[in-house]
């Protein structure tokens, strides 16, 4: 049955005779539409036909010598008919419709999408400064002013939309990347070793190499030379760049107690309920949300909405606590071992970042007084040259020997 | 050959098509789960295991399960539901 159909309505008619099948003949003849055809038994038939045509399809009916048992009329107008003397319930309905489209011009739902260090909160007290939170009018706003304001608020963000759909802002935001730093190629540096090592690999692209392959350096130590000593004697100064592997050595230590607190759950359970409607809640309990003991708190909140469509200022409220305790269990010492080895490994290859690996490896462990004690040897290769700038001092003394230079030649 | 076979006669021998002719019904079945009757005559019996139509000099039963009149007209018919046999008697 299409909608249609059922829009205009038809009527279901039964009819009785010797030879039923005489009245569809009749009706085919006629071009007279009907359908839904269903055998009562032997000698009874039921049509639907549309509703104009009832008329048509009862006179047919006599004519082929049978007679109407039953006729109902179906579909919208009988329902409509079937309503309208109920006003109550219509004037309900339309007032239910106008509220719905009332409390569509209100805000009752935040969302906040794409932020990362920048936290919700944040967004949404921004949002609150400047007007527009839980219960605002949103005729009074428009998306490109909340956004203005928003991005002037928050200076973390590089781009931000607030859209409205259905009570419900939905605030999407992009974070600005931060600059990164800048290499003033005018000042004078050295290339110094960030870490104790022995050189592996040494390039250097600018300045002049203090030491090389297979010597073993101290942290500190100057690598390459910003000071730079050209054919005539002379001196210059330069930002010296260069790159300078070096093999390394680590010893991490680690320790983990071999008793550890586990949470148990005690089997209690407590579901309470509130509704909040708009900013205010409404708990419906008695006392009051404090707790005897360790428990979990899951907090779920059922905002009465149809997502897109609408939502309302009411929001269903569910509290669940689960009591646990805590009770100490001896760990097993070769899983708590592999943890820790894991655990500094993970630790070391973090620290080496992008510009250095585990070239060798190996953990030692120690158990006294209840506590494992792991250390990790590790052998690395990794980039110790770091850019560091020279002093006033060492700039001075420069200038001044090229001075002292340039005046013993003139003599 | 009989005078009421004339029309049948004529359209074979000129090799012309018989339910234009002869106003001979023309039967086509669709899968297991449709027939359509052109040229019928009308029904002789409606049930949801046997539909029977008229078609002039013969008669088409037709067999199956769930059978429904979907559509009718007073040239065409459609059957439809679960096929089992097409008998023309």
């Amino acid at each position: 049955m299409g909608l249609l159909t059922y829009l205009r309505g038809w009527v279901r008619l039964e009819f009785r005779g010797a030879f039923p099948e005489s009245v569809l003949n009749a009706c085919a003849a006629r071009n007279l539409e009907f359908w839904g055809v269903e055998k009562r038994d032997a000698f009874t038939i039921r049509v639907k036909v549309r509703r104009r045509d009832a008329e048509t399809l009862a006179a047919i009916v006599l004519r082929c010598q049978c007679e109407v048992t039953d006729t109902r009329p179906c579909g919208a107008p009988v329902t409509l008919r079937r309503l309208r003397p109920r006003y109550g319930l219509l004037a309900g309905g339309l007032a239910c419709l106008a509220a719905l489209m009332f409390s569509s011009c209100f805000v009752w739902n935040v969302r906040v999408v794409g932020n990362e260090s920048v936290s919700s909160g944040t967004i949404l007290r921004a949002l609150n400064d400047c007007g527009a939170g839980i219960g605002s009018f949103w005729p009074a706003f428009t998306g490109d002013s909340l956004r203005n304001e928003l991005l002037l608020r928050l200076p973390e963000l590089k781009w931000a939309a607030v859209n409205y759909d259905s009570s419900t802002i939905t605030v999407i935001v992009r974070e600005r990347t931060e600059k990164p730093d800048m290499v003033c190629e005018d000042v004078p540096t050295h290339v110094t070793a960030a870490k104790s090592g022995l050189i592996t690999e040494m390039q250097v692209y600018r300045g002049e190499a203090v030491e090389g392959k297979g010597i073993t350096v101290l942290a500190g130590e100057t690598l390459i030379s910003g000071v730079v000593s050209d054919l005539s004697g002379d001196t210059r100064l330069v930002h010296a760049v260069g790159s300078v592997k070096a093999r390394t050595w680590y010893e991490l230590t680690a320790s983990r107690s071999l008793t550890a607190a586990e949470k148990t759950g005690t089997g209690r359970e407590r579901t309470r309920y509130a509704l909040t409607f708009g900013t205010k809640r409404v708990n419906i309990y008695g006392n009051s949300s404090i707790y005897d003991g360790n428990c979990d708190k899951i907090i779920k909140e059922y905002p009465l909405a149809l997502d897109g469509v609408f939502t309302l200022p009411v929001r269903l409220v569910q509290e669940t606590c689960t009591e646990y305790t805590i009770t100490p269990v001896q760990q097993s010492p070769d899983a708590l071992a592999a943890e820790l080895e894991t655990q500094l490994t993970e630790y070391l290859t973090d620290l080496l970042g992008k510009n250095g690996e585990i070239t060798r490896a190996s953990v030692s462990f120690s158990q006294s007084g209840g506590v494992l004690t792991a250390t990790l040897y590790a052998e690395c290769l990794e980039e110790i040259g770091k850019e560091v700038p020279m002093t006033e001092e060492e700039i001075r003394q420069v200038r001044m020997n090229n001075t002292a230079g340039d005046e013993s030649a003139d003599d | 050959m009989k005078w009421r076979d004339l029309p049948e006669e004529t359209a074979e021998r000129f090799e012309l098509p018989p339910e234009a002719v002869a106003g001979m019904p023309r039967i086509t079945i669709t899968g297991r789960s449709r027939v359509l009757v052109e040229n019928h005559r009308g029904l002789l019996e409606y049930g949801e295991d046997t539909v029977e139509v008229a078609g002039g000099r013969i008669r088409v039963r037709i067999h199956g399960t769930e059978l429904q009149l979907r559509a009718m007209d007073r040239n065409d018919l459609v059957i439809t539901g679960r096929i089992l046999s097409v008998e023309v008697l």
